[in-house]
């Protein structure tokens, strides 16, 4: 059963701008989905769409089964919790709770009652009787859940309820919503700009760019095959490294600046796409975390780099290093028809990143080696940024 | 002022000499502060002391308290002014007036607040001409319209015109008001909780707008009371005057006393600044905040 | 209106769109309508109504024949109205006064000051009473044997004693000083709020440069509350024309002869009084005139000011 189904739907304003543009998305019933994405991405756009909040310009937008394009948000069967709470100051926790079972007439003993396991649910019991300005950040942002929780809806709709929060009670809050939903069993439908919160609370994350959704997939295959450049930089901290490569012949080997890599050929099995770029330059991808200190020295299976800098994690080691192979950020794949820049890809200038085991011995000015293991690389097309598969 | 520990004296340093100058300039400020405020209360002070006297005590002595402490300036001046109807009159008026100005400019205020559209600038600006257009050139034609309707001398109709003339007053304020507490995310929540427009003024934003509330009313009374063109235009019959226009009446009559006068004075202020002295700190909160941090 | 076809639309979907887009509209009314119905009805129409009546003889009850200028003539021959313009004038002579004084109270209360908010507060009291009640309230005060006169003589200046309201040759500056007393609190609170706005970096900065005091008045603090100044001006030279009838109507009634009568108070003479209408509207037509030209006016200084 599917509880919300975007068809085709867009969002352009009168100067022509597409805030949302021509996005398939379906929310299965008790699905938790998320809609990440660098600001301006359009997902918070995408989420009032739904609510009703914002009109859609074009496509079918369905809650539950009928279509909801012109129907008041009062009346979608739809319950949001915003960035901000939105809590109505002069009212206690328990009217603040109770706001839209008042509205649609429920009976006192109904509404009390309601209040009160909602309440319960979210650990507010003892609250019921205060004003919001005596409350922490998190209590209000609970508040805020117990009255969305209240209306039974068919979808949550969160809009980054977690942002205001610090970073610690972030954490704890996270898993709070994550518990709450599945015990709830409704479908959410959850944006956020983090894409550690994406990963980690959502059973499938769209990735949405400049209105355009990248892929939409469970979390694991997001990052064990991103579908292109930017979905591979966006997803996974540290950022994956992106360099400028030339394939050799048959595809047996990768040239990375001065340096050579050897490609088995079970490569061209898992990626038969691969065949067709030999000879040319393609984009290649090493994730941090897939670049250990080499332990031999074989060649052809080892990246050497110049290390500029090593920040100690604990148990890792954050190694800043640099190769003489061109780096390629996401954005100059599309510059020409990028209106938007991302600060996720703006960010990261400069060096490649690796993630070693702490006693490893790294210093900093000398040559270190990281060791390649062929079948967890990324290829993409230098041209459309498209993963090659 | 914060005391330091005098610095270890160097030599050519003369830190005493320099904080006793210091120290006689902030007196002779403080001095000359509130020596500023003379001026603005001896009046009021010179009114009571004056309407308590008799003639005979204010011929002895004009400046200083009254020895015997007497009402009747009181008495002549209520009943020669039929000034205690006028209360009432006033009241009354001042009253329809400040509930009028609310009832027309608060849902006003609240469509503005939570409106985008074009029409928000010709309200407003319709709005503000009731503010700049001089009170005697509408109140004229308003009167021959009014005697034709035979409602001339009708207090209901003096505090409904009371009410409009106070409306951008109270417009202006609510609407600052509601932008800032009332913003555009809570009117959201309340939407998609299934509140329609008037769910979300009722139970939203008048109650949270209660000290605005409060302040215009105060301010609306006070200026209905003070008012003196529209009651002079539209009540002729003197029973239906207010206080302020009969107190204008009396103290303009020949051989009235200066005592009666004073006692005029206070008896149609009185109430006006009481009512401003209890919303008072309510109006200076509404005022601030209304006009933006 | 255009509305996007989009494919698996019904017609109750289209009826849906029409519906919300005139819906807004509709639903605005009832918070607005009854607002600028009673604003049509009490004041802006009477007032274009009255406006017009300025072309005819206007006698309500009766026949109003059309009389083109005439009325405007008579106004601008009559001595009675020049001498009112002249009041006019001088009334605005007070500017600088009702300016100058709540500015250097202000600027002296700002620095360290005990209780400077009291102080305030107190010196507000004034504002509080209308100017009708202004005028009932001094008549006693500037009588030949009120306070003022009582506290000159009892002072030994009993030289200085006058008749403030009686004299023709006193009474407008008497006005005008009793216009600065009523609104030196108000304009102490405007101002006081305009100097809280200006960065106190740049207060520090003059003084650290040696800035006298003065100089610090010139070269900060007025270049910094502008705006506000020339709301202030504006305000008080439009009161001279809006304001001043309840003043007048409590403590002159315009006398002695016409040597304090402002215009409002005579529009209101000629038409309440007298019966005058026609007159009288086309007085008010002079009267909307003058005030819009000093919004104008105040305007355009301000650009100028402001462009600085």
């Amino acid at each position: 059963m599917v509880a919300v189904s975007l068809e085709a739907v867009s969002k352009v304003y009168p100067n022509g701008f597409h805030a949302v543009d021509n996005v398939d998305l379906e929310v299965a019933e008790g699905e938790f989905m998320v809609l990440v994405g660098p600001s301006g991405c359009g997902k918070t756009t995408l989420l009032r769409m739904v609510a009703g909040l914002e009109e859609i310009s074009s496509g079918t937008l369905r809650i539950g089964s009928r279509v909801a394009n012109d129907v008041p948000p009062g009346r979608r069967d739809i319950a949001m919790v915003f960035q901000s709470y939105a809590l109505f100051p002069h009212m206690t926790v328990a009217q603040n709770i109770g706001f839209p079972l008042k509205l649609r007439r429920v009976p006192k003993a109904e509404l009390d009652t309601k209040v009160r396991d909602a309440a319960k649910i979210l650990g507010l019991t003892e609250w019921l009787s205060r004003k919001p300005g005596q409350l922490s950040g998190g209590q209000r942002q609970r508040v805020a859940m117990g009255r969305a929780i209240v209306r039974e809806p068919t979808v949550f709709l969160m809009d980054e309820p977690l942002s205001n929060l610090d970073a610690k009670l972030r954490v704890q809050m996270r898993a709070e919503v994550s518990r709450i939903q599945r015990r709830l069993g409704v479908a959410t439908l959850y944006v956020t700009h983090d894409q550690t919160e994406a990963l980690t609370m959502g059973n499938r994350v769209a990735v949405l760019r400049a209105g355009v959704l990248q892929q939409c997939d469970k979390p694991q295959v997001l990052y064990d095959r991103p579908s292109n450049l930017f979905v591979a930089a966006f997803i996974g901290s540290p950022e994956m490294n992106l360099y400028e490569a030339a394939l050799g012949e048959g595809a047996s080997s990768l040239r990375l600046g001065s340096q050579e890599l050897a490609l088995p050929s079970s490569l061209l099995v898992t990626r038969p796409s691969l065949a067709s770029y030999a000879g040319r330059s393609v984009v290649v991808g090493m994730r941090p975390e897939h670049l250990p200190a080499a332990t031999s020295d074989i060649p052809g299976a080892v990246l050497k780099g110049d290390v500029t800098l090593s920040e100690g994690l604990g148990s890792q080691l954050l190694v800043h290093f640099t190769i003489d192979a061109p780096r390629v950020q996401s954005e100059d794949v599309r510059a020409a028809e990028e209106e938007q820049l991302s600060a996720s890809e703006v960010a990261s200038f400069g060096d490649s990143i690796a993630l070693v085991d702490a006693r490893v011995p790294i210093t900093t000015g000398a040559r270190a080696s990281f060791a390649v293991d062929a079948e967890r690389l990324h290829f993409f097309d230098p041209a459309t940024g498209a993963a090659i598969s | 002022m914060t005391e330091h520990a005098p610095p270890v004296p160097v030599v050519g340093m003369r830190p005493r000499n320099r904080n006793v100058r210091k120290d006689l300039r902030l007196v002779a400020r403080n001095v000359a502060a509130i020596a500023l405020t003379l001026p603005f209360l001896y009046p009021f002070y010179f009114l009571v002391i004056t309407a308590f006297k008799s003639n005979q005590g204010y011929a002895e002595n004009q400046l200083g308290l009254p020895h015997p402490f007497v009402f009747t300036q009181f008495s002549s001046a209520w009943d020669s002014g039929s000034l205690g109807r006028a209360l009432l009159n006033s009241t009354i008026a001042a009253g329809i007036g400040a509930l009028v100005a609310i009832v027309l400019s608060a849902p006003a205020a609240d469509w503005c607040a939570r409106t985008r559209s074009k029409t928000k600038s010709i309200v407003l600006g319709t709005v503000a001409c009731i503010w700049m257009i001089p009170m005697i050139i509408w109140i004229i034609p308003m009167f021959v319209e009014l005697s034709r309707a035979h409602l001339t001398n009708n207090l209901l109709v003096l505090g409904f015109i009371y009410g409009v003339t106070n409306t951008p007053l109270g417009l202006y304020l609510l609407y600052a008001y509601l932008a800032d507490a009332v913003p555009g995310e809570i009117r959201e929540a309340a939407i998609v909780a299934g509140a329609k427009p008037r769910h979300i003024f009722f139970m939203i934003s008048l109650p949270i707008s209660l000290p605005v509330l409060v302040t215009i009313a105060v301010l609306a009374f006070v200026w209905s009371w003070g008012d003196v063109l529209i009651a002079a235009v539209l009540l002729q019959s003197q029973q239906d005057w207010t206080v302020t226009l009969s107190a204008t009446s009396f103290v303009s009559r020949y051989g009235v006393s200066i005592q009666q006068e004073a006692a005029a004075a206070i008896i149609s202020m009185l109430p006006m600044v009481v009512i401003f002295a209890i919303g008072q700190r309510g109006i200076v909160k509404g005022l601030t905040v209304g006009s933006g941090k | 209106m255009s509305v996007t076809a989009a494919p698996g639309r019904t017609g109750g979907e289209l009826w849906g769109r029409v519906r919300a887009r005139t819906q807004p509209v509709l639903a605005a009314l009832p918070y607005v309508a009854p607002l600028i119905v009673a604003a049509a009805l009490v004041v802006l129409a009477p007032a274009l109504w009255g406006l017009s009546r300025s072309v005819f003889n206007w006698q309500p009850g009766s026949a109003s024949p059309y009389v083109g200028f005439d009325n405007f003539r008579l106004l601008a021959d009559s001595t009675t109205f020049r001498t009112i313009l002249v009041n006019e004038g001088v009334y605005l002579l007070g500017l600088p006064i009702w300016t100058i004084l709540p500015l250097l109270i202000s600027v002296f209360l700002f620095t360290r000051v005990r209780f400077a908010g009291l102080i305030r507060t107190l010196i507000f009291l004034p504002a509080v009473v209308s100017p009708a009640l202004l005028g009932i309230m001094f008549t006693p005060i500037l009588a030949p044997s009120g306070l003022v006169n009582t506290t000159l003589r009892s002072a030994g200046a009993g030289g200085l004693a006058h008749a403030w309201v009686d004299d023709p040759s006193l009474v407008k500056p008497t006005i005008i000083v009793l216009l600065a007393w009523a609104n030196v609190g108000l304009g102490v609170a405007i101002f006081t709020a305009a100097l809280t706005s200006i960065q106190p970096e740049f207060l520090d900065a003059a003084a650290v440069s040696g800035a006298t005091s003065w100089q610090r008045i010139r070269y900060v603090i007025l270049p910094g509350i502008r705006r506000t100044l020339i709301l202030w001006m504006t305000f008080q030279a439009l009161g001279v024309f809006l304001w001043l009838f309840g003043l007048i109507f409590a403590l002159t009634a315009g006398g002695p002869g016409n040597s304090s009568t402002s215009i409002d108070y005579d529009i209101f003479t000629n038409t309440i009084t007298n019966g005058i209408f026609g007159v009288g509207a086309a007085e008010s037509v002079y009267l909307l005139g003058m005030v819009i030209a000093i919004a104008v006016i105040a305007w355009v200084i301000g650009r100028q000011w402001s462009h600085d």
